[in-house]
């Protein structure tokens, strides 16, 4: 059996505000094989960047977490200073949503790669320009763009930058938050493909959070699909989406425009989640959802485990392609 | 239909100067859409997609050529009709939230058309106005008094396009109006306007990346690349039997329910090339040369004018996927 990278535990992480307090991550336990790539899926506010945050350590004040996050054996949610400034890049690297952003506008991307390398091993100037050409070219671009700066570069090539960076101290662990959101098709499946191929060479763990579940079953061995706050499904990726077995999910994949869907109608999932302020005590997704009965709308749903070792949390799993 | 319900472009160029050179972000275009019409205009970022929706609103003045509306040159009009257009043709864009004032409630951002372009004044109308205008678009009139900051992006586009309907217009330019929403509000959207084009016999242009949102959206699909139009055809063509190389790599990398079905067609591997002998603009033939994998020693020299290819359509290029009786070619 594989062993566990990263292992999160009755995770919750809540944020002040004017209103109440909002639970963005609400009970979630979570594990990620190593060597895996694993996908987290749902819809803008469900929390899935979040969890991503949470496992780099980086969720600040006035923010709290509760619950236990471990990643290689190391409890994120204990380290402190200096002990958390190298785990980040060293242990768990992160690729931005938007990353092509996050680059310094003013220094080279040489000046930018090496400035990553020689915090964290020390080393010479020289030492860090050499390997930042050799991660260049593992992430296929041409060694003059060390000279370059951000301006420079068309969007995919600084996407490619970034997932240099992110590579650059061999990470255990990488997340990658909407990698391709930004870059138009052509450039997306190549940023795609070339993360499948660090990985595999690398040996690292992925975990990619996107919107796009069609994406992360392309991508990913294992997903979770979240909805304010909490998983409602999770388990093998290519099983999930050829016969997902929560409403949700199957409405997320249905509303989905893809190219096959000329000339059909795609149907948006009617109205709106809950407020993340005062969550309900019943099922999250009862409201919107068209198989929900009455004790869908009294009590929360607990996890259920079909044959294929998907567990999903509703009280009226869908089978195959039934009530579609 | 009358033989003027159109807006067309007449050998229309936009230029920009960028690092001191010229880009032309649109380069002798010349097209024309029936205000009826349900298009889309497809392109990666910096195609000249924006360009050509901005040009075609009068937001972004040709250096040569001409936008016509209902037959006249929108940019010799007078001020008053120069009025009456913004009123015929209106837009809806990216990401409301850049255009919406967060101290101002909804129904003072409604409000602004009705006011400067419709002449409504009196504070009862208006606001009976507005509410009209979100039942349209699907929101209750609760959402009058509510701050941009308390909508979510789905309903912050509809009160985009609830202000563009304020002035009753014949043709909407939306540009990306999915592109920052989760699939399901995008479905929304998207079924919105065409209900609202059906109901209200308007026509509307959306500016896209995304080849689903094309295709589920119209009947007709413009492909840009490089400021230059390459294919213009219907939808189903486009979708079935796409005629330019550029637009079969597009459709090929669309996405599809089952992602894993789809058989990417690759393009040239121009990045090892040298950057000068691939760079779009300073080619005198066509712009996709350097990544095309049908390209000939003819392309690298001359571009393809725009022309109709059999079985209807029109293709720059001059291997089109397309044989002579209008077959594909395999």
């Amino acid at each position: 059996m594989a062993t566990t990278i990263a292992d999160i535990r009755g995770l919750s992480v809540t944020f002040p505000s004017k209103k109440g307090t909002v639970r963005a991550v609400d009970a979630v336990d979570l594990s990620i094989e190593e060597g895996s790539i694993f996908g987290i899926a749902g819809e803008s506010g469900c929390g899935k960047t979040t969890i991503g945050l949470s496992l780099l350590g980086m969720i600040r004040e006035p923010g709290s977490v509760e619950g236990t996050i471990a990643v290689n054996g190391k409890d994120v949610t204990s380290l402190r200073g200096e002990e958390r400034r190298l785990f980040r890049w060293k242990e768990v690297s992160m690729v931005f949503q938007g990353a092509m952003n996050s680059l310094n506008p003013v220094s080279s991307v040489g000046e930018q790669i090496t400035e990553v390398i020689i915090d964290h091993t020390g080393g010479t100037r020289k030492e860090a320009m050499n390997r930042a050409a050799d991660l260049l070219r593992k992430v296929r671009l041409p060694s003059d763009i060390l000279r370059r700066y951000p301006h420079q570069l068309s969007g995919g090539q600084k996407q490619r930058v970034v997932i240099a960076m992110a590579i650059a101290l061999s990470p255990k662990l990488i997340i990658a938050d909407e990698p391709t959101t930004a870059l138009d098709v052509v450039s997306q499946e190549h940023i795609l493909r070339l993360l499948k191929e660090v990985v595999k060479a690398s040996g690292s763990t992925v975990v990619i959070i996107s919107h796009d579940l069609s994406l992360i079953a392309d991508m990913c061995d294992r997903l979770a699909v979240m909805y304010l706050g909490r998983i409602v499904e999770s388990g093998r990726a290519q099983d999930v989406l050829s016969s997902p077995a929560h409403p949700y999910t199957r409405a997320l994949i249905d509303s989905n425009i893809t190219l096959d869907k000329r000339g059909k109608k795609v149907e948006s999932i009617p109205g709106y989640p809950p407020s993340p302020i005062n969550l309900p005590s019943n099922c999250r997704f009862s409201g919107r959802c068209p198989f929900a009965t009455n004790e869908c709308f009294d009590s929360e749903p607990p996890a259920s485990t079909l044959e294929d070792g998907r567990v999903v949390y509703c009280y009226h799993p869908r089978h195959g392609n039934e009530g579609k | 239909m009358k033989e003027n319900e159109t807006i067309a472009m007449d050998r229309v160029s936009v230029r920009f100067t960028s690092q001191g050179r010229v880009v032309p972000a649109l380069d002798d275009i010349t097209t024309t859409f029936r205000l009826s019409e349900l298009v889309s205009v497809v392109g990666e970022s910096g195609a000249g997609k924006t360009t050509l929706g901005r040009a075609l609103l009068g937001l972004a003045k040709p250096d040569s050529g001409a936008v016509m509306f209902r037959g006249r040159n929108i940019h010799r009009l007078g001020k008053r009709e120069m009025k009456d257009f913004r009123k015929h043709v209106q837009v809806v864009f990216q990401d409301p939230y850049d255009v919406m004032n967060p101290k101002h409630v909804v129904l003072d951002y409604l409000s602004m058309p009705l006011r400067f372009i419709s002449g409504v004044s009196s504070r009862a109308d208006l606001r009976s106005s507005c509410s009209g205008l979100l039942d349209q678009v699907g929101l209750e009139r609760e959402f009058l008094s509510k701050y941009p900051h308390q909508l979510s992006g789905g309903q912050k586009q509809r009160i985009a396009i609830a202000r563009a309907l304020a002035t009753e217009p014949d043709f909407i330019v939306a540009d990306e109006p999915t592109s920052m929403l989760d699939a399901s509000a995008a479905a929304g959207i998207l079924n919105l306007l065409r209900k609202l084009a059906a109901k209200r016999g308007m026509g509307y242009m959306i500016i896209t990346h995304n080849m689903g949102v094309a295709a589920y959206a119209s009947d007709r699909i413009v492909v840009m690349y490089s400021g230059k139009v390459v294919e213009d055809s219907a939808a189903d063509d486009i979708v079935n039997a796409p005629r330019h190389p550029y637009t079969s790599v597009l459709i090929s990398h669309a996405p599809l329910s089952q992602r894993s079905e789809r058989k990417l067609l690759a393009e040239r591997d121009g990045s090892d090339a040298d950057p000068d002998a691939t760079d779009p603009w300073k080619l005198s033939g066509c712009r996709y040369f350097a990544r095309c994998p049908r390209g000939t020693e003819e392309c690298r020299k001359v571009f393809p004018a725009l022309s109709t290819v059999p079985g209807g359509g029109s293709v720059a290029c001059w291997n089109p996927l397309v044989n002579d009786d209008g077959s594909r070619v395999s």
